[in-house]
């Protein structure tokens, strides 16, 4: 095993540098063979799964451009294609929590093999992606790419493979087909991002997550402000741990002359919750609001001649979001907490429909108190997100109303840090305010543009400190292994 | 991209400095220590080293430590002479005997020699001086080569080992280093020991000056590409492989009763006739201090080397009663939070139930 570890490691090695050297017209070699040992260095035996999901979207999208824009077989092909790739998404995904379910009804032995199927990982990322690219080709939004490896290396696009963004074919396949040379300060800002990324990832989310899994491991163990804190702490948490990897995606996309996109847009500055759904997770919610969202109420509004909006909105909106949350895994608890998105969505177009939005003045202490609530509200939602099961999520619920009248309120709220309490309390709290600051300069500024101006040395040292801190607290503050990115579980 | 790059290299450069500036200035660093193969033991401490032991990002264990001239973390310098009213012990095992984790002179066992000086059936003795015999990750048979050079370098009264989780089964030749002495099947249900081969020490001499070197190194406990990537959430922590040995209880154990009784029955044979042997056996002090039932591998590899020890005739002591008891009285830990090593609590109490054993059954028996 760890000689193909090592000969994947050095195929990765090769190729990305081979990539920088070779002719733009066998650059997609490189990088499909860089994907592939990447894949292979996590996931070495559902490389396969990814080729036979390379090959069929493949197959289909040739075929659905090879038939006119309203023929039926266009039609026809693209819904094999969807549910093919819907099928293979389930059985990897779906079908063990299904058949755990029915098993009491199906009489299924309780060790049935294919209840411990694993998980390929990014597979919800690459069959959306695989999916998106059949509706396109279908809606003629793009032609279907006739090079299999460029299709392939689009689809196995490494940087993006583990955890999105689900990036779509018009914006990336051209690149792939068409790479820039080395681009200097696009390098650099690459770089920028893998050291903010990995900060993120080992200093912040690593770090508030002894927090949060103490209080959420144990949820009848706490109640009142530890309970609230673990809540606000997760916020942050997954926030940290999901852009941390979009930053290093993008990062290493940039190093090798990708343009890459923005998966968040500092989600939690949001004023309402349909705002935050622009800004976090932005290839998901745009991938579910073009493909998802507008065919529905398109198809609702036609079946009831545009009566009944509100009654389409809720419907609309509980379905979109339903499937949102679905998509993180065969979970109770995820659904829930797609449902949740769905009533905030609705309830916030019934009270402030869009269109009265901008005739209001901004005040700074409106926005401010929009932000702290759309925030909460968005915490409250992520309690089912943490959750193990929905039990547990109501119970963590009803604990945080619960104060108990003799408790200290400091050492209550630090007790889940455990030992040295208030030192990795310093620290957590360090980490956030680190995190806000560059969030609230980016939004002001821009990072890149302040930290262009800024003379090198004390460039350099910005970059150290945070350096340092990956060593220290990152990498030293455990002294164990770190925990994986949370969404490349999905 | 040239320019890129020569930017890249000055940016590392200068990172590397700074580092080094700010791990000397304000951060606790670890002294290296380094190893030698000794033949037929296998690594241990090279001689004559003093020097400070880090453990964690800001300094969670910080002690001293004193390599003699033997090469053996003690605060005495060993002699082959055992004069007759002298009562030396010898302690072998692993890191734990090593101690590295508590200061030289505040160890189990220094704990142990005070605790015996302190002892009424001792007191007889001119001395009592115990003598440690400890390597990083020892198994039964590095103990059973650690006991086999006390004997005959520096024969004791009596011989303490110590074993911990997982020594047993570290034994087998699949499982050691080869720079470390094991043992292998003999293709007839027996086994036979295999060597130690000579490896040359890390080569971290060059690099040990730097102070980045030493706090990756020591303080973070980063020595390999491997540990590395684990931190960093990239690798997976290696678990043991399931279902190897048809005849065992349990299926991650890979150690077999003939295996351990081979060896204990080797521990036997190494010391002199009229000298003392018990086996000491730690638990799964996380479980107890958690509240939790002991891990099921611990609980079979104790009874495996218990009722192989019963069967020869040698002294055992569990300790997991010891740990329990102790928690259930006092609830302080016994272990840093940092890793699983005994603090100075810890390693008292493990000296005591030691003090207790020796003191009754050597102490008393022995004619003055």
């Amino acid at each position: 095993m760890q000689t193909i570890t090592n000969g994947l490691l050095f195929l990765v090695l090769v190729s990305l540098v081979s990539w920088f050297f070779l002719p733009a017209r066998f650059r997609w070699a490189a990088l499909l063979t860089a994907s592939l040992s990447v894949y292979g260095l996590f996931s070495l035996p559902y490389v396969v799964t990814l080729a036979l999901c390379i090959g069929l979207n493949y197959v289909i999208a040739r075929a659905i451009s090879a038939h006119s824009p309203r023929s039926k077989q266009r039609r026809a092909y693209l819904w094999a294609g969807i549910f093919l790739n819907l099928a293979n998404l389930f059985v990897f995904k779906y079908l063990s929590a299904t058949l755990g379910a029915l098993s009491p009804f199906l009489a299924l032995p309780a060790d049935y093999a294919l209840l411990n199927i694993a998980l390929p990982i990014g597979i919800s990322f690459y069959t959306f992606r695989g999916m998106s690219y059949l509706l396109d080709a279908h809606r003629g939004i793009i032609v279907p790419e006739k090079h299999p490896g460029i299709f392939a290396a689009y689809m196995a696009f490494f940087p993006q493979i583990m955890a999105g963004p689900i990036e779509r074919a018009s914006t990336l396949m051209g690149q792939i087909k068409d790479p820039a040379g080395f681009d200097e300060s696009r390098a650099v800002e690459g770089l920028r991002l893998i050291l903010w990324g990995v900060f993120k990832k080992l200093v912040i989310a690593d770090w508030l997550a002894a927090y949060v899994n103490t209080v959420y491991d144990s949820p009848t163990a706490f109640t009142g402000l530890p309970v609230i804190i673990a809540t606000l702490l997760f916020a942050i948490q997954i926030y940290a741990d999901f852009s941390g990897y979009s930053d290093l995606s993008n990062g290493v996309s940039k190093l090798l002359g990708f343009a890459g996109m923005d998966n968040f847009r500092r989600p939690y500055f949001a004023t309402s919750v349909r705002e935050f759904w622009l800004r976090w997770h932005i290839s998901l919610s745009g991938w579910v609001r073009d493909y998802v969202f507008f065919p529905l109420a398109r198809s609702l509004s036609r079946l009831t001649h545009g009566k009944h909006p509100r009654l389409i909105q809720l419907t609309v909106n509980l379905i979109t979001m339903t499937l949102v949350g679905a998509w993180h895994g065969a979970n109770v608890t995820f659904v829930i907490w797609g449902l949740i998105h769905g009533v905030y969505t609705t309830l916030e177009s019934w009270i402030r429909p869009p269109a009265t939005r901008a005739a209001r003045p901004a005040h700074w202490l409106g926005v401010g108190a929009r932000m702290a609530l759309t925030f909460a509200l968005v915490c409250l939602a992520w309690v089912f997100f943490r959750a193990r099961t929905p039990a547990d999520g109501l119970t963590i619920l009803t604990r945080m109303v619960i104060f108990s009248a003799g408790d200290p309120l400091l050492p209550s709220a630090l007790a889940p840090f455990g030992d040295s309490a208030s030192f990795k309390a310093s620290i957590a709290l360090a980490v956030i305010v680190i995190l806000a600051l560059v969030e609230a300069l980016d939004a002001r500024w821009g990072l890149s543009q302040l930290l262009g101006r800024m003379p090198r040395l004390a460039r350099w040292l910005i970059y150290f400190v945070l350096q340092m801190g990956i060593v220290v607290l990152g990498i030293g503050g455990k002294l164990s292994a770190s925990q994986g990115f949370i969404y490349a579980q999905f | 991209m040239i320019r890129v790059i020569l930017r890249g290299v000055a940016y590392v450069l200068f990172s590397l400095i700074m580092a080094e500036a700010v791990l000397r200035l304000f951060f606790p660093v670890s002294d290296a220590q380094f190893q030698e193969f000794v033949p037929h033991l296998g690594l241990r401490m090279a001689p004559n080293q003093t020097g400070r032991y880090v453990v964690g990002p800001f300094g969670e264990i910080d002690t001293k430590y004193r390599i003699n001239a033997s090469g053996w973390n003690s605060i005495h310098q060993y002699t082959a002479d055992n004069p007759e009213n002298v009562l030396r012990v010898a302690v072998i095992g692993d890191s734990y005997i090593l101690g590295l984790h508590i200061d030289v002179d505040k160890g189990y066992p220094i704990a142990l020699e005070k605790l015996l000086k302190e002892d009424q059936a001792c007191s007889r003795f001119d001395d009592i001086l115990v003598y440690p015999f400890g390597t990083g990750g020892a198994s039964m048979a590095k103990d059973l080569a650690l006991l086999r050079y006390a004997a005959h370098d520096y024969p004791a009264d009596v011989y303490v080992i110590n074993l911990s989780k997982g020594d047993p089964s570290a034994s087998l030749k699949s499982d050691a280093s080869k720079s470390e002495p094991s043992f292998k099947p003999d293709g007839q249900g027996g086994y036979i020991e295999v060597e130690p081969r000579y490896a040359p020490p890390p080569r971290i001499k060059l690099i040990m000056p730097s102070a980045l070197a030493r706090y990756v190194f020591f303080n973070l406990n980063i020595r390999t590409p491997n540990a590395f990537g684990e931190r960093l959430g990239l690798v997976k922590p290696e678990t043991p492989a399931l279902g190897l040995p048809a005849n065992s209880a349990s299926p991650s154990i890979k150690a077999t009763p003939p295996l351990v009784e081979l060896i204990l029955s080797e521990y036997q044979a190494a010391i002199q006739p009229d000298s003392h042997l018990v086996v000491i056996m730690d638990t799964d002090r996380q479980a107890i201090i958690k509240g939790q039932p002991i891990s099921p591998d611990i609980d079979y590899e104790t009874e495996l080397v218990r009722s192989n020890a019963d069967r020869l005739d040698i002294p055992f002591i569990p300790l997991k009663d010891v740990f329990a008891q102790d928690f259930e009285q006092n609830h302080r830990a016994f272990q840093f939070q940092i890793n699983d090593h005994w603090n100075e609590y810890g390693a008292t109490l493990v000296a005591k139930t030691a003090a207790e054993w020796i003191a009754s059954k050597v102490c008393s028996s022995l004619k003055p």
